[in-house]
């Protein structure tokens, strides 16, 4: 299996078509399209605030300013509802913001429980839960209660900071990646009731909701610290390569984006039928060394609908589109 | 050691760059020499600067002190938070300790007169925890404190009165003043200023809204002027031979407290010298393994003729957060509009218990402690007074916008750092269950059992306050400039030092 950088093909021709300059004052740290309608776009900056921008006719109108982080705000991240809106920061915090139906937004919750930098937050693909990730090795998992925002739970195991993480496609697992050179994947687990992880409760909050670890690529693998992953769902496959990875990979595929310059791309599958620890197999299926040369990639993303496609964005300043051969 | 959530977001910063933040070192004076000279340092380690022809001029040493830290808002590392713990009880015992040795060797003059002042939300949270009434809690804390050698126990709820008097009173001044019109440049909206987290996150965050802080002065600090001025001179000594101690419901009234506005440069003494709260007294007690329970009830304490032989708790209408906003709407109902509803009818339409045909009261968001409440002209029906009571740093968030942008219509904001304001106090005591439902309940509890403390009076009606002010401040009472002096405050917004040492990535 192969990933081949498909550059001068016009298969994958990418144009710039925008430009937003003076958008912030310090560093744009992370951008993200509203979900729903896509003409909604935020960005989180250095600076401390997060922009929301509108296209308009001819180009992105500044539509609102989010203030409240104290310093760098590292991320932003839109829930699947197009309502809600979280940012983190290095102010250790999370905060939660509702659309107010006017192209604003109301501050719903300050989240103070990460004693460290947070680097990421990530929304649930489908319900409103929300994950954040930090410089303090653990992940919380928060929701909803009465008016506010609370902590459902903190997953620690992680042996250094969280950089971030990606839930699988249905929502049933979340796989993290860290400085510890790990990547590991998590579900929800009930107390007493082992079978049932991983299966229809996938990573829905309940009372006695605990997370557990499923699978852990181990440090030996990556060998420095990973800075991003991805999770795409197996496309539907025809032909022998794809009949013999969809066994490798019935929950899909991760990719990684790694200090040590390599692009890897493992398969998740359930483990066999016997094995009721409901634990997952994550297979190491192909790896792109130098991916961006002598240079970090710091972020990779499936293409959320065309099977196969990656992108991947290095220190290099570069931004590369990958093919997945065996993936169509 | 819980802060506010502003003040943890703002002020916490372990990340303070080399050499930056700390400005106090920078404020040595100089010798003001002329250039040339040099430093030695001798075998003690002391540094001398040596001019030119030889004169050695020993340098003093840069000292910080923990007010100095405090009282900067510069920066407070959660390293120096520790520090603050040397505001806690222990320095309360030190000084009563010194007093008995004083006193012991004949040394009276020697010894400090001890006042302690009691907050009625520390009161509402005694009371839940160790099940009895706020009235008892009183009594019992001022047998308890007596015992231990302390002269006078107080109720901020006093001067309270006093601040709500003098807040409505600057209400009605700054709207008549802008013709009830709000914005840019006006006197209106009034902001609350009696909350020290809502005072220190707004001068370190957001300084465009000082101008609308109300600068009445909150009631502990109020309260250290009664003592420092009033009451020393009633006893014929010096402000800085009383000690004056607050139990308050946060840790932030330490930092208010630490405020070189409340520090006497004359006397060297602060209004306010030490703040304790609730849960620290609490653990005093048990520390000396002492039951409130069991402790017999004392009279309650007073300075005035007028209410030696009370036997009720002040209260006030109102919320924790002190009443402020159904006090001032009420007052400024009658003295600009001639209506005539008290403060305790707006207190219960803003609690849902009850209904008035001038009230409008709304949840923003269905949020309790987002609401609105509105004064209806009697004819038109429309409002007159739209006044809001925002507690909570998400909701102060939301204020914050609304009011940057011109879009906060409304002519008061009673606003505290904490939801459900103070009975959830981070100084509070904290229930045994630590789940977010136990908490949530025994926040109600102290709310409950705060709002229903004691009989509601009037400050107009309260005889100790008249008798105060006009024995304090002359015939012209609190028209007087002593008046204004005592009672009024004011804020700085802090500006953010160039950051020259750092990176800007």
């Amino acid at each position: 299996m192969d990933i081949d950088a498909s550059e001068g093909s016009s298969v994958a021709a990418w144009q710039c078509v925008d430009v937003i300059d003076n958008a912030h004052k310090r560093t744009v740290r992370s951008v993200a399209f509203e979900p729903t309608q896509g003409r909604t776009l935020a960005t989180a900056s250095f600076d401390g605030t997060t922009a929301i921008w509108e296209k308009g006719d001819e180009t992105y109108e500044c539509v609102a300013t989010l203030e409240g982080h104290d310093n760098e705000a590292k991320c932003v991240a839109w829930a699947a509802s197009g309502q809600l809106l979280a940012t983190c920061g290095r102010d250790k915090s999370v905060w939660i913001w509702e659309s107010n139906g006017e192209g604003d937004f109301d501050c719903v919750s300050v989240l103070m429980e990460h004693t460290q930098d947070v680097k990421m937050v990530l929304w649930h693909p489908k319900q409103e839960l929300l994950v954040s990730f930090s410089y303090d090795d653990t992940i919380r998992v928060w929701r909803e209660d009465d008016d506010d925002w609370v902590s459902a739970a903190t997953i620690t195991g992680h042996k250094s900071t969280v950089w971030g993480g990606a839930f699988s496609p249905q929502g049933d697992y979340l796989a993290s990646v860290s400085d510890d050179r790990t990547v590991r994947v998590w579900t929800q687990h009930t107390a007493g009731n082992a079978a049932a992880a991983g299966s229809d409760d996938g990573f829905y909050y309940r009372p006695d909701t605990t997370y557990k670890c499923v699978a852990v690529v181990p440090d030996s693998v990556h060998t420095r610290a990973i800075y991003s992953v991805s999770w795409a769902s197996s496309p539907p496959t025809s032909g022998d390569a794809g009949g013999s990875s969809t066994a490798l990979a019935d929950l899909g595929y991760l990719a990684t984006g790694c200090g040590d310059n390599s692009l890897r791309v493992f398969g998740v599958a359930r483990q066999a039928e016997e094995s009721t620890s409901g634990d997952l197999d994550v297979v190491l299926v192909c790896t792109q060394e130098n991916a961006h040369g002598l240079s970090d990639i710091n972020c990779v993303q499936w293409n959320p609908v065309y099977p196969g496609w990656l992108a991947t964005s290095g220190d290099d300043g570069i931004i590369r589109i990958w093919h997945l051969d065996a993936m169509t | 050691m819980s802060f506010s959530g502003g003040l943890r977001l703002t002020d916490l910063n372990d990340y303070i760059t080399p050499g930056q933040e700390c400005i106090k070192p920078v404020e040595v004076k100089k010798t003001g020499s002329a250039s040339g000279s040099q430093i030695k340092v001798d075998h003690t380690g002391d540094y001398y600067e040596v001019t030119k022809d030889g004169e050695e001029t020993k340098l003093e040493a840069a000292r910080i002190t923990l007010n100095d830290c405090l009282a900067c808002s510069g920066c407070v590392t959660s390293a120096e938070t520790v520090l603050i713990t040397m505001q806690s009880h222990h320095e309360l015992l030190a000084v009563l300790e010194e007093n008995r040795r004083l006193r012991g060797l004949g040394e009276n003059d020697k010894a400090k007169h001890v006042v302690v002042t009691v907050a009625p939300q520390s009161r509402a949270s005694l009371a839940v925890k160790h099940n009895i009434s706020p009235l008892s809690v009183a009594k019992r804390m001022t047998a308890v404190l007596k015992e231990m050698g302390v002269d006078h126990v107080f109720d901020s709820a006093f001067t309270r009165d006093l601040t709500l008097v003098e807040s409505a009173r600057e209400f009605v001044e700054r709207f008549r003043g802008s013709k009830g019109q709000m914005g840019d440049g006006l006197s209106l909206p009034v902001l609350s200023s009696w909350c020290p987290g809502w005072v220190c996150y707004a001068e370190k965050t957001h300084a465009e809204v000082l101008p609308w802080m109300s600068t009445t002065k909150s009631s502990q600090q109020t309260m250290g002027v009664v003592i420092k001025d009033y009451l020393a001179k009633k006893l014929g000594v010096l402000p800085s031979q009383i000690y004056h101690v607050a139990v308050m419901m946060c840790y932030d009234k330490k930092l208010e407290a630490s405020r070189d506005d409340f520090y006497s440069d004359i006397y060297k003494t602060r209004d306010v010298d030490c703040v304790v709260t609730t849960g620290e007294f609490d653990r005093m007690l048990s520390e000396a393994g002492i039951s409130l329970t069991s402790v017999p009830e004392l009279r309650l304490d007073s300075l005035f003729k007028a209410d030696t032989n009370r036997d009720c708790l002040y209260s006030s209408a109102g919320t924790s957060a002190g009443g402020g906003l159904e006090y001032v709407m009420s007052y400024a109902a009658r003295v600009l509009f001639g209506i005539d509803i008290s403060p305790e009818q707006i207190a219960t339409c803003g609690r849902a218990e009850s209904t008035h045909p001038l009230i409008d009261v709304k949840a923003v968001r269905n949020q309790s402690d987002h609401r609105e409440i509105s004064l209806l002209d009697p004819t038109t029906r429309k409002p007159c007074l739209q006044f809001a009571a925002v507690y909570g740093f998400r909701h102060l968030q939301n204020l914050v916008r609304k009011l940057k942008s011109g879009r906060a219509v409304y002519h008061y904001i009673e606003v505290a750092a904490c939801p459900s304001a103070c009975s959830n106090g981070g100084g509070q005591i904290q229930p045994e269950d630590p789940s977010p439902a136990a908490k949530k309940q025994w926040v109600a509890d102290t709310e409950r059992t705060y709002v229903t403390s004691g009989e509601y009076e009037l400050p107009e009606n309260n005889p100790a306050l008249s008798e105060l002010i006009y024995d304090w401040f002359g015939a012209e009472g609190l028209d007087s400039q002593m008046a204004k002096q005592a009672l009024h405050t004011q804020f700085r917004g802090i500006v953010a030092k160039a950051n020259s040492l750092g990176v800007s990535w």
